[in-house]
């Protein structure tokens, strides 16, 4: 085997003249070279195991801090993910009030329209039955007067009976009995109320005149009529159901006036109206 | 809920079976009639009633008449007496209320009202 030479100078064999005192000497140098540098890395390789220790403790805590973090980021998420769905449900409340409050005022003003509406057929049926209640005609014509003034409201009226083609008038309400002249079938607003076979006959030009003529007819018999002068103070106007009880005064009031007299004439206990009554 | 008894006073028959009609919307209410302010007064020493319901304008004795007659009465002088009538003035309305009267309604009527104004009177749901 080829064994390189040192280089000169640079050979560890120690010089000839080298003692043994220098060569311990040097030996030890050597290894206190050797030790101190060994000492060096050891204490680089400390400092740095101290660093990845550190190191590694920063990383772990970073990764702790990131983790939290994380966890907090989701719970915040789960949070307002509920909050999202609780604000859809309080939306979807509010919305489901809205619908039953606007259910319950519209069932409110239901009930109320059909108590009107029960109140006012009530007051027919009443009106109707208490028409129909006796066959005096006194009795109807007075029914006439009281339905003409509790339920319509009528303050001053006359109530007339034919009499062949003159209309004479045997109630009255609000005015003399004696201040009021016989109609004639066809004339003036009164007696012409039966043309044009309208239910009542509205008319406000002349103030002095009626407001309203009621013709009692059935079929083509004139059996009287209702006129209207006044209303009540407290009552401003006719109202719709007002038009519906003046239709049934012209229709069931003539027939309960024909009856009664019809049954007063054949009982003959009544004698039919004449002015002689008034 | 306990049973209350109503006096209607009423000369009219057509007005009073109006207003018996009005009044049997309240269940708890048991309804007497009365032809007129006398005929109230007899059937008022028959029983304890709860409301008096009554005309002005009735022949032998007035509701006016017969809401004073009432003040005075020791049964009945605090019952509540509602007065409904055609008389629609303001001098009228004051009268009645002075005289005692709780409640005042001019006719022509309906039903929805008279049956508020009785359950305010008797504290009815």
């Amino acid at each position: 085997m080829d064994r390189k030479r040192p280089a000169r100078g640079t050979s560890n064999r120690p010089p000839r003249n080298t003692t043994k005192a220098d060569l311990v000497e040097k030996r030890r140098e050597l290894l206190e070279t050797y030790f101190e540098n060994g000492r060096q890395i050891a204490s680089e390789l400390v400092a740095e195991l101290d660093a990845a220790r550190k190191r590694i403790a920063e990383v772990e805590d970073e990764n702790t801090r990131l983790r939290m973090q994380l966890k907090s980021d989701t719970a915040i998420r789960d949070l307002l993910t509920k909050i999202e769905a609780l604000e859809s449900e309080r939306r979807e409340l509010l919305s489901r009030t809205s619908e039953v409050e606007q259910r319950a005022r519209s069932e409110i003003e239901r009930a109320m329209a059909v108590e009107s509406e029960l109140s006012n057929l009530a007051s027919l049926y009443v009106a109707t039955s208490q028409l129909h209640a006796s066959l005096d005609p006194r009795d109807v014509v007075a029914t006439l007067g009281q339905l003409l003034l509790q339920f319509v409201g009528a303050g001053a009226y006359v109530v007339y009976s034919a009499e062949g083609d003159r209309l004479v008038p045997v109630a009255t309400e609000g005015m003399p009995l004696e201040s009021v002249t016989e109609a004639i079938v066809g004339q003036g607003i009164v007696g012409g109320a039966f043309i044009g076979g309208a239910p009542f006959v509205v008319r406000t030009e002349d103030r002095d005149g009626p407001m309203v003529v009621v013709p009692l007819r059935v079929g083509e018999q004139v059996v009287g009529a209702v006129a209207v002068f006044a209303l009540l103070e407290q009552k401003t106007e006719l109202d719709p159901f007002d038009h519906e009880l003046l239709r049934m005064v012209s229709a069931q009031g003539a027939t309960a006036l024909a009856a009664a007299r019809l049954s007063a004439a054949a009982s003959g206990s009544i004698p039919p109206w004449s002015s002689a009554e008034r | 809920m306990s049973e209350r008894l109503c006096l209607v006073v009423e000369d009219s028959p057509m007005m009073r079976q109006l207003l018996v009609f009005a009044l049997a919307r309240i269940k708890v209410l048991k309804v007497v009639e009365a032809d007129d302010g006398v005929d109230a007064l007899r059937k008022l020493t028959t029983a304890k009633f709860d409301l008096i319901i009554t005309d002005i304008n009735m022949p032998v004795l007035d509701g006016l008449k017969l809401v004073k007659k009432i003040r005075s009465d020791e049964v009945h002088k605090d019952v509540p007496i509602m007065i409904v009538t055609t008389e629609g003035s303001a001098e009228d309305r004051q009268r009645a209320l002075q005289l005692g009267a709780n409640a005042y309604i001019t006719k022509p009527i309906q039903a929805p009202q008279v049956i508020a104004k009785v359950k305010e009177l008797l504290k009815l749901p």
